[in-house]
């Protein structure tokens, strides 16, 4: 654990100093998973899956338009643009389904902190973030069996 | 005034007051036997360090995890929840239907809310204020799109009852206001029952609907059993409930592997009377493949539908059509689809059948531009052809938005 947190640590000082933007994908502690597939993840913040394996609801934290974490969202991950993005969730309302549980706010602190009270939430947020007090306590997910600090790392 | 404050505030409220603060009082006894019981081992596992070092690579990190997680609360009861969207729009048309001059349009308005009422039941209202076909300043049609309660047990088996939209194609079940369709017109094929269409559009009665256990196919199926509508149609003059069963059972994959990809098809039946006295038998088979993906939006649907009387005849109408949009920047979608239908059959019913599906192709173009999250402005030219007209082409502005 010690060695993860250093190696992330010196990773975040790196991203920094290159100016290379990394984002996490943070999830309750109590979650039980621990790594997840791009496509998956993608599923979750498309809102095609919207339950966890375990039982609970997905919610996603998101921020709001102009932050780093929600134009990678939009732009890498989901390849997508926000009023793109608003229609396809409209759209899964529209058509009778369970919709999809989306909370924005307004700073990382605050996305984090929220998470402490939902068990299902889910949050893409800066790596850099990592280091807060608020952020560091959640879990953070592999992708494709890689954590942020390690190489091949696809959320870049 | 000071008499006012010398009143004793309700015992009820003090009571409160004092469990509060007894449990505060218990809990920061509880974090302070934690704090110490930390220090000591902190201090037995490390004799020889006095105090932490003031800034290492993490830190925080490390403080956090020394700071008691929050226990995970259950998440907001949703027992309430509610939601509400409207859609509208208004525009303006040259050449509509071939034989109409330019003329601004006010598109409908498109009112959709549901209620959680409990966990598993869900309230689900759609109506539709079809300005478009206004006639009076105060004679606003009002149609009652869907009106449903579901039942939401689990991911395999859901229960909708009321008035839906049956699940024939991809089209009909997920797309209708104009904000939420990328083209500015639907699919002729897909033209509603009191506008002339002759699919079944909608129906009242019950339809589930669920996952297919399937892994990575991703299988969905609906089973719909209800009352069709039959209305505005030649010879009538309001809407007809039609008390014939109508059956319509729908199977669709949406495959892991290829997110935004949907394969389907569906299989309905009923009886349907398109003037007073008549009764034929319908049945509509339908398939689809979409994609809406990275940028792309690719529809293709096909139906045959299949009217048929014993000693009348039968009318067959094949058709289909086919979209391709693709988004360029944030905000620009041009976009082109091409409808076709074909009307054939024998008797009475397949000489009648023509006149009910006048329209034969429409090529469309046109370009969709997203000005906000929630206003799209949108430009189609189209070339229609007919059975008894001459071919025409008709352009159209739409201002669509959602609020």
């Amino acid at each position: 654990m010690g060695r993860i947190l250093l190696t992330l640590g010196l990773l975040i000082g790196f991203s920094r100093a290159a100016g290379v933007a990394s984002f996490a994908v943070v999830v309750h502690p109590s979650n039980p998973i621990t790594g997840l597939r791009l496509r998956e993840l993608q599923a979750m913040f498309g809102g095609v899956t919207k339950q966890w394996e375990h039982g609970p609801k997905v919610v996603l934290i998101e921020r709001q338009p102009e932050s780093p974490s929600f134009r990678f969202l939009m732009g890498r991950l989901l390849n997508t643009s926000a009023s793109e993005y608003k229609r396809n969730l409209a759209s899964i309302e529209f058509k009778g389904e369970t919709p999809v549980t989306l909370k924005v706010l307004n700073s990382e602190a605050t996305a984090c902190k929220y998470m402490f009270y939902v068990p299902g939430a889910i949050a893409l947020v800066e790596t850099s973030s990592l280091s807060t007090p608020e952020c560091g306590q959640l879990k953070v997910v592999r992708i494709e069996g890689k954590l942020p600090a390690e190489d091949g790392y696809r959320l870049r | 005034m000071a008499s006012f404050w010398a009143v004793p505030r309700p015992v009820v409220g003090q009571d409160r007051q004092d469990e509060i603060i007894q449990k505060l009082i218990a809990r920061v006894e509880a974090l302070e036997r934690e704090v110490a019981a930390l220090k000591q081992t902190a201090a037995a596992q490390s004799p020889a360090q006095p105090e932490p070092a003031p800034a290492q690579a993490v830190p925080k990190q490390e403080t956090a995890v020394a700071v008691e997680t929050p226990q995970p609360e259950p998440e907001p009861s949703e027992a309430s929840r509610y939601t509400f969207h409207g859609y509208a729009d208004a525009g303006f048309q040259r050449n509509e239907d071939g034989a109409s001059d330019k003329k601004f349009v006010l598109g409908e308005i498109d009112l959709f809310a549901t209620a959680q009422i409990s966990p598993k039941l869900t309230a689900l209202v759609e109506a539709v204020l079809e300005t478009d076909n206004q006639t009076l300043v105060a004679d606003v049609p009002v149609n009652v799109e869907r009106l449903l309660l579901q039942y939401r047990d689990n991911d395999y088996f859901n229960l909708d009852i009321g008035s839906y939209r049956t699940a024939i194609g991809f089209y009909n079940t997920t797309l209708r206001a104009s904000w939420l369709q990328t083209s500015l017109t639907r699919p002729m094929l897909f033209t509603f029952e009191d506008e002339g269409g002759f699919l079944p559009l909608h129906n009242v009665g019950l339809s589930a609907n669920g996952i297919v256990p399937s892994g990575d196919l991703g299988l969905h199926y609906v089973v719909e059993v209800g009352s069709s509508r039959n209305y505005a149609q030649p010879g009538r003059t309001g809407l007809d409930w039609e008390q014939n069963a109508a059956v319509n059972v729908a199977l669709y994959a949406r495959p892991r592997a290829i997110p935004g990809l949907q394969i389907g098809s569906s299989s309905y039946h009923d009886k349907f009377s398109p003037e007073p006295g008549s009764m034929l038998n319908r049945s509509v088979w339908t398939a689809h493949a979409v994609y809406q993906a990275y940028r792309f939006e690719f529809l293709n649907e096909a139906v045959l539908a299949r009217f048929r009387e014993p000693g009348l005849g039968y009318g067959n109408v094949p058709g289909f059509y086919s979209q391709l949009g693709y988004r360029v920047g944030s905000n620009w979608t041009p976009y082109t689809r091409y409808d076709y239908v074909n009307v054939y059959g024998k008797g009475s019913v397949g000489e009648y059948a023509p006149q009910y599906v006048p329209w034969r192709t429409v090529f469309s173009g046109g370009l969709r531009y997203d000005l906000t999250e929630a206003v799209a402005l949108k430009f189609e030219l189209g070339r229609e052809t007919d059975r008894f007209q001459l071919p025409w082409i008709r352009a159209a502005l739409q201002l669509a938005f959602t609020f």
